[in-house]
C-alpha cells in the first residue's frame, strides 16, 4: 500500500497544477496519471487537509461513501504527485503565478458559496444554512464558531435535496450510531442536548420533482424510533402531467411509490409526545421568516405560499404560486437551497450559472479558449451530482489536456519552480508528510474513543500537528 | 497470516467486457467473483469508489437480457443506488453485486458511457 508520506522530485516532464483537492481534483489527477506518462502533478488546497466535501460534506453516518479516500490516497502516493495544503489560490498564490509554474492548471475548487432565498427575515436568529450545519458537524475549520438553536423542538428544512435529507437524519438519528463515526465530539455533545424531536422538510415543487434520491429517502424511513410522514392532501394536488411522468420514468415511479407508502391523513402536531418525526411537505414556497413575538430578533414561524405545478410537458413544469398562505411555527430553519461557486480572481466566470465557463473542460472567455487553463468538478458543471459524477467530468477535462499537451510543452519551454515561489511566501504549507501526520493523529484520537476518526477542527491545531515531529 | 490454501484450480468462464469506446476485452472470469473484481483483475477500467459497499454506483454495468433475467431478483438497496447511476438501462446492475456464474459463459458485459448528455457537446 502506497502512502502519501514520500515527496517526489519534480522531473522536467509535463507539469500540471490542480487547484482544490476534492473528488474532482483527485479524479483529474488519476486520469492524468493514466494518460500522460511521466506527468508531474501538484495539488493545492486552501485547507491543510485533502478530500474536499468527502471530508466536510458527506454525512458522518455515510462512512462507506468515504471509502473513496483510499483510492484518492493511492493517487496522492503515486510518483510525481505532490500535495500543497493551506495554500489559497487567488489569495496566497495568484493564477498568473501558477501559470508560470505549470504547463496546465486545473480549477477544481468546488462550490463554497450558497444560493440565497432573498425573502424578508433571513437575518433572524434561528435562520441558518444547511451548508453551515454540515460543515460544522463535519469539523470544517471555518464553521466551528457556529451555534444552532438546538433548543427548538421543531426544525424546518427548506429544500429537499440530499443535503437536506442528511441534515434531517443527523438531527434525529440515534447518537449511539453517530458516536462511532467521524462526527466531531463537539457536534456530538451539542446533539446530545438537542431538543429537536420533529423535522419538517419542505419543497417548492411536488413529489415527482423531489430532489432527494430514493436511497436517501429510504434511509429516513429506516431510522430507529423515527416516523417519516407525507401529508395525503399534498399528494392529491399532483397534476395529470406529473402523473404521466411517474408512469414513464422507472426511477421516478419507484421513488413515488415509496413516498405514497408514507402518506397519512394528518401530520401529527410537530411537537409533543410520541416518537420523533420527519414530515415531508410539498408545494410550499417560502415567502417570509416571521419573528417570534416573545423575542423579536428570533425566528418564530415561516410563512409559505402554496404552489401548483404548471406546464404542458413534464420537463418544463414550473411551480406557480396560488395565493394560499400557510404558516409553519418553528424557532429553527435550515436553508438548503443549493450551493454555488465563487469566481477565481483573474479567470472568467459565468455569473448566471455560477461556474467557470468551459469548452469540454478548457476554460474560455466568451468563445475564446484560454491557453493552459482547465476546470473540473462542481466549479465546472455546477453543484450537482454524486462523487461518481465527477469521473466522466474529469475524464473529459483530461482528454482536453492530453490533446493540448504537445502545444503547451512547446509554448512553455521554461517553467518556474513552485517550491521556490512558496518558499518566499512565508505560508505554513502542509506537504504530504504533514497531512500524513494529521491523518495518523486523527485516526489515533478516534481509536481512543472508538470512533472512526476524531478530526482537528482549527487551522492552528491542524498546522501544529502537520508540523510536529 | 493464514496458512496458504491448498492450490485448488479455480473454475473460470470466458466473459467479454465491452468498453464505452467499442473496444472488447476478453477475460477468464473466476466463478464466484464479482464482476467488479473480475474487471479489476483484468485491468478493465471500472471504478468501485465505495469498495463494494453499495454506496456509490460507480461500478454500474449493463448485462445481456438473458443473463439479467437469470440472476436472482435485484434487492431494493441495489436498485436504489442504481437509480442514481448515469445512463440507467433495463438490464443495469452494480458490478460489485453480481457474482460470476457458470451459465454466464460467453456473455458480453457492457460498461456505460459516463459522460452525461450535458457534456456531450
Ligand atoms: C453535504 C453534502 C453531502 C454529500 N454527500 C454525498 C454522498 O453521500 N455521496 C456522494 O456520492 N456524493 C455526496 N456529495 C457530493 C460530493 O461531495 C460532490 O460531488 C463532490 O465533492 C464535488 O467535488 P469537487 O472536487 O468539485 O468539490 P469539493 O469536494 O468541494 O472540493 C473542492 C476543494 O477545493 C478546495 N478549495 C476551495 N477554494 C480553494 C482555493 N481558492 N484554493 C485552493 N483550494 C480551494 C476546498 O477546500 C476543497 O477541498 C455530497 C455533497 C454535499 C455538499
Ligand atoms: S463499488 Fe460502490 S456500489 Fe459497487
Amino acid at each position: 500500500q502506497r502512502s502519501m508520506t514520500t515527496s517526489h522530485p519534480v522531473s522536467g516532464s509535463f507539469r500540471v497544477g490542480i487547484v482544490g483537492a476534492g473528488p474532482a481534483g483527485f479524479y483529474t489527477a488519476k486520469y492524468l496519471l493514466r494518460d500522460i506518462e511521466g506527468v508531474s502533478i501538484d495539488m493545492f488546497d486552501r485547507l491543510p487537509t485533502p478530500y474536499g466535501l468527502v471530508r466536510s460534506g458527506v454525512a458522518p453516518d455515510h462512512q462507506d461513501v468515504k471509502s473513496v479516500t483510499k483510492d484518492f490516497a493511492k493517487v496522492a502516493g503515486s510518483p510525481g504527485v505532490r500535495f500543497f495544503g493551506n495554500v489559497t489560490i487567488g489569495k496566497d498564490v495568484r493564477v498568473d503565478q501558477l501559470l508560470k509554474c505549470y504547463h496546465a492548471v486545473v480549477m477544481s475548487y468546488g462550490a463554497e458559496g450558497e444560493r440565497s432565498l432573498n425573502i424578508p427575515g433571513e437575518y433572524l436568529k434561528g435562520v441558518d444554512s444547511a451548508r453551515t450545519f454540515v460543515n460544522w458537524y463535519n469539523g470544517h475549520p471555518d464553521f466551528q464558531k457556529q451555534d444552532f438553536n438546538f433548543d427548538s423542538p421543531h426544525c424546518v428544512i427548506i429544500g429537499q435535496g440530499n443535503v437536506a435529507v442528511d441534515c434531517a437524519r443527523v438531527l434525529l438519528e440515534s447518537l449511539e450510531y453517530l458516536n462511532g463515526t467521524d462526527i466531531t465530539s463537539q457536534a456530538l455533545q451539542r446533539l446530545r442536548s438537542s431538543k429537536v424531536e420533529c423535522v419538517t422538510m419542505v419543497g417548492r415543487r411536488g413529489p415527482v420533482q423531489a430532489a432527494f434520491a430514493i436511497k436517501e429517502l429510504r434511509e429516513l424511513t429506516k431510522l430507529d424510533g423515527v416516523k417519516t410522514q407525507v401529508l395525503r392532501s399534498d399528494l392529491e394536488s399532483i397534476s395529470s402531467v406529473c402523473r404521466d411522468a411517474i408512469v414513464s420514468n422507472r426511477s421516478v415511479a419507484r421513488k413515488f411509490k415509496l413516498i405514497e407508502e408514507l402518506q397519512t391523513e394528518d401530520i401529527e402536531s410537530p411537537v409533543g409526545k410520541g416518537p420523533k418525526r420527519i414530515a415531508i411537505r410539498f408545494f410550499l414556497s417560502p415567502k417570509e421568516f416571521l419573528p417570534d413575538p416573545a423575542r423579536p430578533d428570533h425566528l418564530g414561524a415561516v410563512l409559505f405560499e402554496k404552489t401548483a405545478m404548471e406546464g404542458a410537458v413534464a420537463e418544463a413544469l414550473r411551480a406557480i404560486p396560488t395565493g394560499q398562505l400557510v404558516t409553519i411555527r418553528t424557532n429553527w430553519v435550515l436553508k438548503s437551497v443549493g450551493f454555488k461557486s465563487h469566481p477565481m480572481p483573474g479567470l472568467p466566470f459565468d455569473d448566471r450559472l455560477a461556474v467557470i465557463p468551459t469548452d469540454k473542460g478548457r476554460v474560455r472567455a466568451g468563445s475564446q479558449v484560454l491557453t493552459g487553463v482547465y476546470a473540473s468538478g462542481w466549479v465546472k458543471r455546477g453543484p450537482i451530482g454524486i462523487i461518481g459524477s465527477n469521473i466522466g467530468d474529469a475524464k473529459e477535462t483530461v482528454a482536453a489536456i492530453t490533446e493540448d499537451r504537445q502545444k503547451l510543452l512547446a509554448q512553455k519551454p521554461d517553467l518556474q519552480d513552485m517550491e521556490a515561489l512558496l518558499d518566499v511566501t512565508q505560508l505554513r504549507v502542509v506537504r504530504d508528510e504533514g497531512w500524513a501526520r494529521i491523518n495518523v493523529a486523527e485516526l489515533a484520537r478516534g481509536h481512543a474513543q472508538q470512533k472512526a476518526r476524531e478530526k482537528f477542527v482549527t487551522i492552528e491545531d491542524l498546522l501544529k500537528t502537520a508540523e510536529s515531529r | 497470516k493464514e496458512a496458504p490454501a491448498k492450490p485448488k484450480k479455480k473454475e473460470t468462464v470466458p466473459l467479454t467486457f465491452l468498453l464505452p469506446d467499442g473496444e472488447e476485452v476478453k477475460v477468464a472470469a473466476t466463478v464466484g467473483d464479482s464482476l467488479l473484481q473480475v474487471a479489476w483483475d483484468n485491468d478493465v477500467e471500472l471504478e468501485g469508489a465505495c469498495e463494494a459497499s453499495l454506496a456509490c454506483s460507480t461500478c454500474h454495468v449493463i448485462l445481456p437480457e438473458d443473463i439479467y433475467n437469470k440472476l436472482p431478483a435485484i434487492e431494493d438497496d441495489e436498485q436504489d443506488m442504481l437509480d442514481m447511476a448515469l445512463g440507467l438501462t433495463d438490464t443495469s446492475r452494480l458490478g460489485c453485486q453480481v457474482l460470476v456464474a457458470k451459465d454466464m459463459a460467453g456473455a458480453k458485459i457492457r460498461l456505460p458511457e459516463e459522460v452525461s448528455n450535458l457534456q456531450n457537446k
